[in-house]
């Protein structure tokens, strides 16, 4: 039976439907091309503006496919920038904390010392160096920009695009989302899976697998009686990003302890409460881009940003899934699930209950994705199968091989 | 000593025998206690809560999160013990689900979260 319940966005190609080869997830130069031409020339998500709120706030973040560690630092001036964490003297990793507050960076090495900003303030022994000039080695930056308080990193030492022009249409679709508003989080640090990145890319970009894997986790949230299979009710592209909406279940059941949190609004894995849907409101009123279907019964966008973040679209959290490659078969995750900031026990409360549920969901798609990762490398299967609702995969796989050969020119 | 530091609010004396076992202070604490506790175990400690929770909520309401006595607290981390304790109850009917990867295999932060 082929699904007609999902509809299409206008405009959105057809895609196909032959089988998905394996060969880009194993294949060592089509892993170098992903390398160069898609995390070495695109805008990278790293952090929320939130994480670094006060001059001289800092988060180191590894971007191990670029072999990179990356400082991102508010400076005292305010500016979010970007620099390799790496000492002009003899290239040692100068900052060794994972966040922090800091006026100088100081290299542990041989105590060359930076500002927020990246200038060379301190060198010992400096008239040691005969004809130095501080002002010309300062950490190298890294090109960085902001969107809706979401920090985006370029590798390419002159982007061919800026950063709304590589968002595109995305940036109507997200720029009245209230993401300031979401500025508590609770992160769940996964450290490496063992698989290709595109593998766990491909679990958190379709929902079909909720009826099944996480049958004790989601096993209602997102059907309805006109909906059983729970399928998603739009898909929508922008350029190589893409959406997919999915609707709530009106008569979800939930158990006395999650009814009583949802008064107090949860979200992600329940639909239901009235402060939930007084934030669902209140986000309609926005006249965001969100919903781009505008389905009546919206539960949630799942939005991918091209090419290794998706961002779970609520109306009372926004959440991100970090999927960023090691190598061929090892990929790091991590996510961020930010909230209105709780200030009763009820509020706090009512994540704790949502949040337990998404955690344990999450973490369900580990095993699974490993061992997919196993059976390619058996060489079991050629292709990957997809039905309708997994267009998401197939689009992503569309990009990244446009990418990859080169087919992606600006200007 | 031991009886000082079970001590709740004093409507919620009955509840204090869970102190030891679920007001944990950190999340990954929580976790682990769930996950390597019987079914039994946590429907009991599930069946006492939630008949209290409102009135708990109500009470802890009343204090600012990041400003609470030792008391007030212990009752809200029981609180959110609860929570995770409804998670096995109404949810998945055990302690841990068949596909959940270890627990050190991830590690949970929270950040303006209340007090954890």
């Amino acid at each position: 039976m082929t699904s007609t319940f999902m509809r299409m966005a206008p405009g959105v190609q057809d895609l196909g439907n032959d089988p998905l080869p394996v060969k880009p997830y194993l294949c060592p130069e089509f892993f170098a091309g992903e390398r160069e031409n898609i995390f070495g020339k695109v805008w990278l998500n790293v952090a929320r503006g939130c994480e670094i709120p006060n001059p001289g706030d800092f988060i180191v973040r590894p971007v191990e496919i670029r072999n990179a560690s990356v400082i991102v630092v508010r400076g005292e001036d305010g500016v979010i920038r970007a620099f390799h964490n790496v000492c002009s003297h003899r290239s040692a990793k100068v900052e060794w904390r994972a966040c922090g507050n800091a006026k100088l960076f100081s290299c542990p090495y041989h105590a060359w010392s930076y500002d927020t900003q990246g200038k060379l303030r301190g060198v010992p022994s400096e008239g040691n160096f005969p004809g130095l000039d501080k002002s010309i080695y300062g950490l190298t930056p890294i090109h960085c920009d902001t969107w809706n308080d979401l920090v985006f990193i370029n590798f390419d030492e002159a982007p061919d695009q800026t950063l709304r022009e590589y968002l595109g249409a995305l940036v109507d679709y997200g720029d009245a989302y209230p993401m300031s508003d979401f500025d508590a989080w609770i992160s769940v640090d996964v450290g490496v899976v063992n698989c290709n990145w595109k593998i766990f890319l491909d679990a958190f970009q379709e929902i079909y697998h909720l009826n099944s894997l996480h049958r004790q986790t989601l096993t209602d949230t997102f059907k309805w009686a006109d909906n059983p299979q729970g399928e998603p009710a739009y898909f929508s592209t922008f350029g190589p990003h893409r959406t997919i909406s999915m609707g709530y279940n009106p008569a979800q059941r939930s158990g006395p302890m999650a009814t009583l949190a949802q008064r107090f609004a949860s979200d992600i894995t329940s639909t239901g409460g009235s402060a939930l849907a007084n934030a669902r409101s209140s986000l309609d009123n926005r006249q965001t881009g969100i919903n781009p279907g505008r389905i009546d019964n919206w539960a949630i966008d799942v939005t991918t940003i091209f090419p290794n973040v998706v961002w779970l679209v609520g109306s009372n959290s926004a959440v991100f899934h970090k999927i960023w490659p090691i190598d061929r078969e090892h990929t790091r995750y991590e996510n961020f699930s930010f909230y209105r900031k709780p200030t009763t026990a009820s509020e706090r409360f009512s994540r704790e209950v949502s949040f337990g549920l998404f955690r344990d969901t999450i973490v369900e798609d580990i095993l699974n994705t490993e061992f997919s990762q196993q059976a390619l490398l058996a060489g079991a299967k050629k292709n990957f199968l997809l039905q309708t609702t997994e267009v998401s995969v197939r689009h992503h796989h569309h990009h990244v091989g446009r990418y990859v050969r080169g087919e992606v020119t600006h200007g | 000593m031991v009886e000082q530091e079970n001590r709740l609010p004093g409507a919620f004396e009955d509840l204090e025998k869970f102190v030891g076992k679920w007001a944990l202070t950190t999340a990954d604490e929580l976790l682990q206690k769930r996950m390597s506790s019987t079914m039994d175990e946590i429907q009991t400690f599930y069946d006492a809560m939630l008949p209290r929770v409102e009135q708990a909520l109500e009470h802890l309401d009343r204090f600012a999160l990041d400003d609470m006595s030792p008391q007030e607290t212990r009752l809200y981390h029981l609180v959110l013990a609860s929570a995770e304790a409804a998670l096995s109850v109404e949810v998945y009917g055990a302690p841990r689900l068949p596909l959940a990867p270890e627990e050190s295999r991830f590690k949970v932060t929270h950040v303006h979260m209340g007090g954890r």
